[in-house]
């Protein structure tokens, strides 16, 4: 194959991601183009840039419909200009475009007025991957998943469900989400309450449909660890309740346990890859919490 | 058995006027409205997809024959064909299994990078060959023939040396694949660069097409713009009693991708093509009939 096509090619996908004809490429382009009938190369190339833009655009709205609404058409238009040129689509489906959105936003000076957006943005993405993401497998035999953790809790793990996710924000992006997607007496204006703590957020599918929660506080050091793909051994020390005799901690780091099954959240074990790794047997679990920055969190 | 026919009884045959399948019209669908014939399906919009759109999927399948049908296999690309993307076409096909498969005679990424648009190709000699090395390389890991479809351009390259009408003849011929016909891209193409389109009817081998499309234009004035958001033009109708008469007892889809109207609506253009099928196939008994 000779270089004549790829560059070509080459030239080509860069002057339609760009705007206008006088960029380097747009004006090799034009170069080796000729009038189609009566319409001239320069208007050819626009076609091309402006299709491609709103192949972008129109994919992100489908994918940020709240952050659309947050900041106007205009704006949203602005956004996706940026990210068209900013950040490659490696990816054939189109749906699967958009992981960069979160982490592009800060950097757009135009939207500083707007601090909540990213976090929209993560949760919004989060919401989008849940939908497409594989389905849970499902347990077959939790009878026999029960007695290998019984037997042996430090050789395993917990596996998350295809479709989890967990966002942390200074921002009550939960709410603001909930108000433009289903609006009381369909009005979207509502006033944010200032918030000191943290909101945690946990998105997932289940059979029901698409859930976004509030993570309750006692359930952030169990589903933290098992983030992190500690043992089972070491969830039920994360799972413990200060000041509780040892029989109740037990039972109440099971129980939590056991509700991350039946809220499908976890959807089954794996084997560690060094059981015999015993860290943190004697300790809490002190890491800092992993939140996914606008990235499915997959662990099957 | 009929091999046509599936064990409950429906029938797997691909014939007369499909629908390009569209979420809009899912509920319609399922609940089997305006005995819909066949539905083709985008592959790009399901192969990577697990979860309920694949089961919402998999559930009209088991109801219509289905076709798959898609853009992002980049054929006319001078990157080498995206293994990945081919490994999840082929699954997708073991789950559906198409009547056929088809692609475009485009391209749509290189360097990697995609850009979710159907992009041009000069025609020239190295284009067909690196459009016909990547259909070949497809057709074996698919393991069939697949369809190209002819894709509409808007702009012409200095370099082209010869006609889109031998660089589709050519393509077809050193791929040995099938032709998508695309009567819409056809008319829109024929105005915007200049030719006659009933010339390049006349001249296509009816044995090498498989399927035909028709779908609506947007209308610039000095520029036709393939935008399937809008119903089927009555110069491209023409066109296809023309394609009717060459290439008898091709199944033919009907597509709607933007501002995607009621399943009425879509139900009426269906409608008039097959009353063209009908006439034609009452005005040459000869013809090739179609399935009942």
């Amino acid at each position: 194959m000779s270089d004549v096509l790829r560059e070509l090619q080459h030239d080509l996908a860069e002057a339609f991601r760009g705007a206008g004809g006088d960029e380097p490429a747009a004006r090799r382009v034009l170069a080796r183009l000729v009038p189609m009938g009566g319409v001239p190369p320069a208007r050819s190339l626009e076609v091309y840039q402006r299709s491609l833009r709103a192949a972008v655009g129109q994919a992100l709205a489908e994918i940020f419909p709240v952050c659309a609404e947050l900041v106007g058409e205009d704006c949203f238009r602005a956004i996706a200009r940026h990210y068209s040129r900013e950040h490659a689509s490696r990816h054939p489906d189109l749906a699967r475009i958009g992981d960069s959105l979160p982490a592009l936003i800060p950097q757009l000076d135009f939207l500083a007025s707007v601090p909540y957006l990213t976090d929209v943005a993560r949760l919004e993405l989060a919401v989008h991957h849940a939908a497409i993401a594989a389905d849970a497998p499902r347990v077959d035999d939790p009878e026999s998943i029960g007695d290998a953790l019984g037997e042996r809790p430090d050789a395993w793990r917990l596996v998350f469900a295809p479709s989890l996710a967990l966002i942390e924000s200074q921002h009550p992006v939960r709410a603001i989400w909930h108000a433009h997607r289903d609006p009381v007496g369909g009005t979207k204006r509502f006033i944010i309450e200032p918030i000191e703590a943290p909101e945690r957020l946990i998105v997932w599918r289940s059979l029901e449909g698409l859930h976004v929660e509030v993570l309750a506080k006692e359930l952030h050091a169990i589903v933290d660890g098992v983030a992190q793909g500690v043992s089972v051994l070491r969830l039920l020390e994360c799972g413990r309740v200060e000041g509780a005799d040892a029989d109740s901690e037990l039972a109440a780091a099971l129980a939590a346990i056991r509700s991350l099954f039946e809220r499908s959240w976890v959807v089954g074990v794996e084997p560690l890859a060094d059981p015999n790794d015993r860290k943190g047997l004697s300790g809490r679990c002190t890491e800092a919490p992993t939140v996914i920055e606008g990235k499915r969190r997959t662990t099957t | 058995m009929d091999p046509g026919k599936r064990s409950d009884g429906g029938s797997d045959l691909v014939v007369g006027v499909g629908l390009g399948l569209r979420s809009a019209h899912f509920g319609e669908l399922r609940a089997g409205a305006g005995g819909v014939a066949w539905l083709e399906a985008l592959s790009d919009n399901y192969a990577h997809a697990a979860g309920p759109a694949r089961r919402g999927l998999l559930e009209l399948r088991d109801r219509y024959p289905m076709v798959l049908h898609g853009v992002g296999m980049s054929l006319g690309s001078t990157d080498p064909l995206d293994r990945d993307y081919l490994a999840a076409i082929a699954g997708l096909a073991r789950e559906v299994e198409p009547a056929w498969i088809s692609e475009h005679l485009a391209w749509v990424s290189v360097g990697g990078r995609h850009h979710h648009e159907l992009l041009p190709l000069p025609f020239i000699d190295e284009s067909i060959e690196t459009l016909a090395a990547h259909i070949r390389i497809a057709q074996d890991v698919l393991d069939r023939r697949i369809l190209v479809e002819n894709s509409a351009a808007y702009l012409a390259f200095e370099g082209s040396q010869m006609s889109e009408l031998d660089f589709v003849r050519g393509v077809l011929e050193r791929a040995d694949c099938g032709l998508l016909l695309d009567i819409n891209n056809l008319y829109v193409n024929s105005r915007n660069h200049g030719f006659d389109p009933f010339v390049y009817l006349d001249a296509i081998p009816p044995d090498r097409v498989g399927q035909m499309h028709l779908g609506g234009h947007d209308d610039h004035g000095d520029l036709l713009i393939d935008a399937h958001g809008s119903a089927v033009a009555e110069p491209v109708w023409e066109l296809f009693i023309r394609a009717l008469e060459r290439c008898p007892g091709v199944a033919v889809a009907i597509e709607w991708d933007r501002d995607v109207p009621s399943f009425d609506v879509l139900l009426a253009e269906r409608d008039r093509a097959e009353r063209l099928i009908e006439s034609q196939i009452l005005a040459e008994p000869r013809g090739v009939r179609r399935a009942s």
